[in-house]
């Protein structure tokens, strides 16, 4: 399925499906779930949780 | 399926374009001459006409990434005006401790307009642009 496919099924712009691909946009909860009903699976098959905090303290751990 | 201009275009001419028109016509209303007056009414006349072009000719609509980078892009804005009239104030407030006259000021302009009138425009402009950038780099860069 293409970009532009997804994004008119889903409501929204090319570039949005573009920016959620790349990790630099973070979807809202309706979002994803209309994603995740486009591809007819959980959210949680798309999508992962990532804690920049969690992430960030253990990078600043890493450092000391 | 219809084709229509691009929702960053459109935004880039409805706040890039105004901005950037709104300055040129401070800067143009600081000269005396008929011909920056009347040049100066023709760059707002065309900024406001193809921002109506374009809002006219959209097909696409605003998405919710869309709507996030707007108003981050005006949030930025607003914070980065305000700290531009703070430190006009400051430097306002400097000058007449050393028992300087603001008076002077009015000179800054040799058109009929006073120098105070041209202030909202210049404002306008400022955050007009300054959102267009923000809003086109967020666009461009994501979160």
């Amino acid at each position: 399925m293409q970009q532009s496919e997804l994004a008119t099924l889903v409501g929204v712009r090319r570039e949005t499906i573009g920016n959620l691909e790349n990790g630099k946009y973070n979807p809202s909860l309706k979002l994803a779930m209309d994603i995740a009903k486009v591809f007819n699976c959980k959210v949680e098959d798309i999508f992962s949780f990532t804690d920049e905090n969690t992430k960030n303290d253990s990078k600043q751990k890493d450092t000391h | 399926m219809k084709k229509g201009i691009r929702l960053i275009s459109q935004r880039k001419v409805q706040f890039l374009g105004a901005g950037i028109s709104y300055l040129a016509y401070v800067t143009l209303s600081l000269f005396p001459y008929q011909l920056c007056a009347a040049l100066a009414g023709i760059i707002l006349l065309c900024s406001v006409s193809l921002t109506l072009f374009c809002n006219s000719k959209t097909a696409e609509p605003d998405d919710e990434m869309s709507r996030l980078h707007l108003l981050k892009a005006k949030a930025t804005a607003q914070d980065l005006t305000q700290m531009i009239i703070l430190l006009l104030f400051i430097c306002l407030l400097f000058l007449s401790l050393f028992d300087v006259s603001l008076s002077p000021l009015h000179q800054i302009t040799f058109s009929k307009i006073p120098f105070w009138a041209l202030l909202i425009p210049f404002f306008y402009g400022i955050n007009n642009l300054l959102t267009g950038i923000f809003f086109v780099r967020y666009e461009r860069a994501g979160e």
